[in-house]
């Protein structure tokens, strides 16, 4: 697949403080690429730069060969966006929301009326066609500024967080949606905070920090980023109370079996799996509380970083 | 040519959806934007006599599409803050002035009923003519065009709504209340007069009363009225497009 959006050295600054620092990425064409990282990362920043909606300090981006500065009218006719919190109109209803969104895009009202009963009916909001949005759910708000962003089949479509705020069952229901969108050949570029989200969704993905990647490719190369490592063991020690000491797993202990990130109140071993069924045993016969899972990006952005996403811990 | 009747389109569907169907879903609204028109021209004919009262029929129709259009200030700020659609507009090729074209002629709707109930009025009281008739549409028009780049203008400084909600009474008042719009301007005293054109709705207002043959004044005077108010709103339209948020720096 070629190449449909590109960025190169992207920067953006507000005075001195830099929200982008040199920003690069390719994303294919029929792909999802996810950009991933805590709130304040620069994730909404590139996002609204490459949906034209924000001018660069420096770089270049282009989607479908056409730059987002100089050819932002031509991009914009192949783009179309969910901006991360937006909300549909509380007195408007679906399907007067899709049928405007389509109009306006130069649609005639023939073809948008058809489309839109179209995109309503295949993001099961035939029965809420005519409910207002207020009568609306969160998760059937999202799927009405989905359905808008969906119906105009743009080639690239830009979802700043789309199911932030969702519960579990409407957020999955987002993600089918946009698995067919990708499926009829088209792009997507998301952006989220969660890490299932970016895994199950993305066919490539960057980890965003400060305004800077600091891991790119699909999620299996992404987790590879720590050699030697395939299980995390999460050690849960007891702080010491009155009544006496907590048995405890000195940190020297833990880091005799791999590399040791402290999160939160927990600390995470990153070792083999051979590392982890020792380890696990040894905590349990201590009576120090544990569990063991396979390396995920999360441990990979705690290892890069230094502190987790939506957290402050540091790496020892 | 087919770029026009695209945006066109564009322009009607987002008057449908922004104008039309908020009165649609809660006519009472409309009721808002004339009680205070309505109670003035009440007072006025109460207090100073039909004859003066046909001021506050001009100084109404005014009025109401001053309230209506200065809500333009918050609908903007909400589109773009709260219900954050205006950044999938900016992400379309609709164009940011058939964007801002369509909301300013949606929030006319607003003001719908009293536009036509102090029209009605006019037109019965004051005996107007085809080019009576004409000039006081022209000068309607001034009215909104320039209220309506005022309000936008505004709504691009706004960084919550709370910013706004002083601002479309306060308005209201300095555009619509204080300046010679219920009144004829030679009741200011002369060396204030000055003050009286710092207000974009004067200059309508003047035609207005100068169409209707409420005042009276050399030939060019309701030129230069017209003249006034077209520049006045060019100032405004200019600075609005300065400062509107379309895509941002």
């Amino acid at each position: 697949m070629p190449v449909v959006l590109s960025a190169e050295n992207l920067e953006k600054r507000y005075g001195s403080k830099r929200a982008l620092n040199g920003v690069s990425i390719k994303v294919d064409g029929g792909t999802v690429y996810a950009l991933l990282g805590p709130n304040g990362a620069g994730k909404t920043t590139f996002v609204r730069i490459m949906a034209t909606q924000l001018l660069p300090s420096a770089g270049r981006a282009s989607i479908l060969g056409y730059d987002v500065v100089a050819q932002a009218s031509k991009v914009r006719e192949h783009i179309s966006v969910v901006p991360q919190e937006a909300r549909p109109m509380s007195l408007m209803t679906p399907y007067e929301h899709v049928l405007t969104y389509l109009i306006s895009r130069g649609l005639d009202i023939s073809t948008a009326r058809s489309r839109a009963n179209e995109i309503i009916k295949s993001l099961n909001l035939g029965v809420y066609r005519d409910e207002i949005c207020s009568n609306l759910s969160g998760g059937l708000r999202q799927r009405t500024l989905i359905a808008m962003a969906m119906s105009s089949q743009a080639d690239v479509l830009v979802l700043d967080e789309p199911t932030i705020g969702l519960d579990p069952v409407a957020r999955v229901d987002v993600w089918n949606l946009i698995r067919e969108y990708v499926s009829s050949g088209k792009t997507i570029l998301l952006t989220t905070h969660y890490m299932e989200e970016a895994e199950a969704l993305s066919d490539k993905l960057a980890i965003v920090n400060q305004g800077a990647i600091v891991a790119e490719g699909t999620s299996s190369e992404i987790r590879g980023k720590l050699p030697g490592a395939t299980h995390v063991v999460v050690v849960l020690q007891k702080p010491a109370t009155a009544k006496g000491v907590a048995e405890r797993i000195d940190t020297e202990v833990l880091a005799s079996y791999g590399r040791v990130l402290k999160a939160g109140s927990a600390q995470r071993v990153l070792t083999s799996e051979a590392g982890a069924s020792e380890l696990a045993n040894l905590c349990l016969r201590r009576g120090v509380e544990v569990s063991v899972r396979q390396i995920s990006l999360e441990d990979v952005f705690i290892s890069e970083v230094g502190q987790e996403i939506g957290g402050d811990s540091q790496t020892n | 040519m087919a770029g026009i009747r695209r945006q066109i389109r564009a322009i009607a569907a987002l008057i449908w959806f922004d104008g039309y169907l908020p009165i649609r879903r809660s006519p009472f609204n409309v009721v808002n934007f004339i009680v205070n028109p309505l109670t003035i021209l009440f007072f006025i004919y109460i207090f100073a006599g039909p004859g003066k009262a046909e001021f506050a029929l001009v100084g109404g129709l005014v009025a109401v599409i001053v309230g209506s259009c200065i809500v333009l200030e918050t609908e903007a700020a909400f589109i773009r803050l709260v219900a954050r659609l205006q950044d999938m507009f900016v992400s379309s090729p609709l164009s940011s002035i058939s964007y801002v074209i369509s909301l300013s002629i949606s929030q006319l709707f607003n003001g719908l009923l009293g536009i036509v109930l102090f029209s009605i009025l006019i037109s019965v009281y004051s005996h107007l003519n085809a080019i009576s008739g004409f000039e006081i549409g022209l000068a309607a028009i001034i009215t909104w065009a320039s209220v309506s780049a005022l309000g936008f203008m505004i709504s691009t400084f706004a960084r919550d709504l709370r910013d706004l909600w002083v601002y479309s009474p306060l308005l209201t008042v300095l555009l619509s209340f204080l300046p010679p719009v219920f009144y004829p301007i030679t009741l200011i005293p002369a060396p204030f007069r000055f003050v009286a054109y710092l207000a974009p709705t004067t200059y309508p207002a003047q035609a207005m009363q100068l169409a209707t043959g409420l005042i009276s004044g050399p030939p060019s005077a309701l030129a230069l009225n017209f003249l006034g108010g077209a520049l006045y709103t060019l100032i405004l339209v200019f600075l609005a497009a300065r400062f509107a948020r379309w895509r941002q720096k």
